[in-house]
């Protein structure tokens, strides 16, 4: 136990990390705020001083509500279903009379999140498809309903179809970090409660929530986080479209980038992207309070 | 002692680890779609990097020359096409050494760009024509190759001469294509037959064998047009047709560009019209565009849009193919012998040391067994004229062959001929035009809007 007080050694395992962090994410961080004030192109090394230029165009233009928007309705779906769903179905799962199968459910809901996007992309794009797709074929048949909506190629439709699939996707690997939280919990609670002549509801809201509340906080922030961040869903999915409806920031700042060339657009967005992503994820930790769990 | 040694130990690892893991040239890109993640990457000889910075003088005295070749061919029957070419140029070449890098699109366009503006520039690489190679002219970031076409007359007469000017910018040349690619309507021979219908040959028939095929069940149109890059093809065919060749070639150019024209309008008119009339697969803005494709192969659709590098798809689907050009519409005011499609060739970066070498490889892939290795491997038409025979190509390819040769020019793709801000409000906007969300008067509106601004702005 020398080694920890050796001053040497602890700068010396810390530099990878530090050098590491500094170099690729401070950096660039930084050099991606200081792009966002010029306008310039990849291919050219001249920069063009505009000042807050950038974020005006991105702010006045006419998309970006729909794009803000886009995002939101993302965030907000994905905290109810991976957040507070995930924490229902962990719930479940760790109910006595479920344990048996809480293997199989485990696996079951967990492998959609191993699965690579461009095969989910396929998939659900085969089951959207509106004339030959399962799930047309299953409205039109089993239920006779005679327009059914055209999914991914409706304006109103198409982000929820992309935010859905992202909720199958993750729902299950949420649950799983939600269930190890469960784990986690004394078991004496629980009997004490038994006891006490407590259903599973009421063991739910005064034991599990209460006491999973920190697994419920990394899978919040990693799902607002994320939804703020989500790229590939939309841009195999949809590219964005029809028209711009279902553009997110990270799409916008794709096509700004690497379709028009417009890199100080695209560093601008990049930084709005942080900023809301940093912004909320002190909220969240200021509210929750976390590192203050109770000791048990 | 031990420890620290061991602790050190680890942490020299650690730090290689990190740096190793960060040092792959592709990870900056990594942003994009998983599905071509994992043909990122397959350089060769990446170690080679920079070296063209480093034998700066005395080639000739026997010292080895670098070349970078940068294209996008990434199918495995597909690339080893540019190792042989490679090979047979090394062979006469001794002291030159050709390195490949290849990347599959869409990730080419954005890496080509970042790498455009790095002293790692590659010497040769594959560009699209019209707006996508003269935004690089621009920037002074590619060769101009007029005094190598002026030296060589009979190689320059030798191209298929309406493939020369999608490379040309103000006075210069600045690219050498290699292949083109043309769309054409490709129909189910035996569906044609079946019902008895000629090959239209005014705009008023081919709405009429629409007609026919709709009311018979068959969709007419397979199109997919969930990425609009689809309908984009049509509108940049119907752009040719309805829009004076001089004022689209004016409007192409950001510097001048309104989109006033009237042509414009009409022109998505008729695109909203063949949605309208239900001549297109149903629901096309949700139709992915290549299972919307495969009807046509399996006889659920009569035709469908095509471009020519695809051609080889009909075979492969045993497919009696047969192919055709849209008919011009009576009284349109553009040019009726127009094709759409654009040559794609090669340009040569201006930080290349050796320009005569890069365009003697160049001469060797535009040279005629070359090219028919392009039709053949590639199945990429060729560039060059009296190449195709019946014994490398197809029914369908010859018959695109027969209708380019004889065509004034080529209507290039219209998301790669304009600036790319107006792309990026036109593409997107046909899919609202298709779905009747807009108009096309008001999308017509927005492109101006941005025209406008664009002009003001650079």
């Amino acid at each position: 136990m020398k080694a920890y007080k050796n001053k040497k050694i602890i700068i010396l395992f810390l530099a990878p990390v530090v050098i590491g962090l500094a170099v690729f994410v401070y950096y660039p961080l930084i050099q991606t705020i200081i792009g966002s004030l010029f306008e310039w192109v990849s291919y050219s090394p001249d920069r063009k001083w505009v000042g807050l230029e950038n974020y005006i165009t991105i702010f006045t233009d006419k998309d970006f509500g729909r794009i803000l928007f886009n995002n939101i309705a993302y965030a907000v779906i994905s905290v109810i279903c991976q957040v507070c769903l995930a924490m229902v179905l962990a719930a479940c799962l760790e109910e006595i009379f479920m344990r048996r199968f809480q293997n199989f459910f485990r696996t079951v809901l967990f492998l959609p999140s191993l699965i690579s996007m461009s095969v989910i992309a396929l998939l659900w794009k085969c089951i959207f498809n509106p004339n030959t797709g399962l799930l047309n074929t299953f409205l039109v048949n089993a239920l006779g309903i005679e327009n059914p909506p055209i999914w991914m190629g409706d304006a109103t439709l198409a982000i929820f179809c992309c935010i859905f699939i992202s909720q199958w996707q993750y729902v299950g690997y949420c649950m799983l970090l939600d269930l190890i939280g469960i784990q986690k919990i004394p078991q004496e609670l629980y009997e004490a409660a038994i006891i006490d002549g407590a259903g599973s509801v009421k063991k739910f809201f005064y034991i599990t929530l209460p006491m999973g509340k920190e697994s419920m906080l990394v899978t919040a922030i990693i799902t607002v986080i994320g939804s703020f961040k989500i790229f590939t869903e939309i841009q195999v999915l949809t590219g964005g479209g029809p028209g711009k409806a279902s553009e997110v920031l990270a799409t916008a700042m794709y096509k700004s980038a690497f379709e028009m060339d417009k890199m100080g657009e695209a560093s601008a967005y990049a930084f709005i992207i942080f900023a809301i992503t940093m912004v909320l994820s002190l909220v969240q930790m200021k509210l929750s309070k976390t590192g203050e769990e109770s000791d048990v | 002692m031990k420890a620290k040694l061991v602790s050190l130990m680890m942490v020299v690892c650690m730090t290689a680890a990190l740096l190793a893991g960060c040092g792959d040239g592709g990870s900056k890109d990594n942003a994009n779609t998983p599905s071509t993640d994992e043909n990122n990457g397959e350089q060769q000889n990446s170690g080679d990097n920079g070296s063209t910075n480093n034998k700066a003088s005395g080639s000739s005295d026997g010292e080895k020359i670098t070349l970078k070749l940068f294209h996008n061919w990434i199918n495995v029957e597909e690339a080893p096409y540019f190792e042989d070419i490679a090979a047979e140029f090394e062979s006469t070449h001794e002291n030159v050494d050709i390195v490949i890098e290849n990347v599959g699109d869409p990730d080419y366009r954005s890496k080509l760009s970042v790498m455009l503006g790095t002293d790692d520039a590659p010497d040769i690489f594959f560009s699209w024509s019209g707006e996508s190679a003269y935004k690089f002219v621009r920037a002074g970031l590619v060769q101009d190759l007029t005094q190598y076409y002026e030296e060589d007359i009979a190689w320059k007469d030798n191209f298929v001469q309406a493939a020369l000017p999608p490379f040309e910018y103000e006075d210069g040349i600045y690219g050498v294509p290699v292949r083109i690619d043309c769309k054409m309507m490709i129909y189910n021979k035996a569906l044609f037959e079946e019902y008895n219908i000629e090959i239209p040959t005014t705009y008023e028939e081919f709405l009429q064998v629409c007609e026919t095929f709709k009311k018979a069940g068959i969709i007419p149109l397979a199109l997919g047009n969930l990425e609009p890059w689809a309908s984009c093809h049509y509108i940049s065919t119907f752009n040719g047709m309805c829009v004076p060749e001089d004022v689209r070639r004016m409007d192409n150019d950001y510097k001048t560009g309104t989109f006033t024209d009237p042509g414009y309008v009409q022109a998505l008119q008729m695109l909203q019209d063949l949605n309208s009339k239900g001549y297109f697969t149903p629901n096309t803005n949700a139709m992915d565009f290549d299972m919307a494709r495969n009807d046509v192969f399996i006889g659920k659709a009569a035709m469908t849009y095509m471009q020519s590098i695809e051609f080889k798809r009909c075979q492969e689907n045993n497919m009696e193919a047969g192919v055709f050009k849209i008919p011009f519409p009576e009284g349109a005011a553009g040019n009726e012998n127009l094709v759409t499609g654009s040559p794609d060739g090669f340009m040569i970066s201006s930080k290349c040391e050796h320009p005569e070498l890069a365009m003697e490889f160049l001469k060797l892939m535009t040279s005629k067994p070359w090219q028919e290795r392009m039709i053949t491997q590639l199945s990429s038409p060729a560039s060059v004229q009296d190449v195709h025979n019946a014994e490398n190509s197809n029914d369908v390819t010859l018959q695109a062959v027969e209708v380019y040769k004889q065509a004034d020019g080529f209507v290039n793709w219209l998301d790669s001929d304009i600036h790319s801000e107006i792309a990026d409000v036109y593409v997107p906007g046909l899919q609202e035009v298709i779905d009747g969300s807009k108009t096309p008067e008001d999308l017509m509106g927005e492109v101006q809007g941005i025209a406008a601004r664009v002009q003001s702005e650079e």
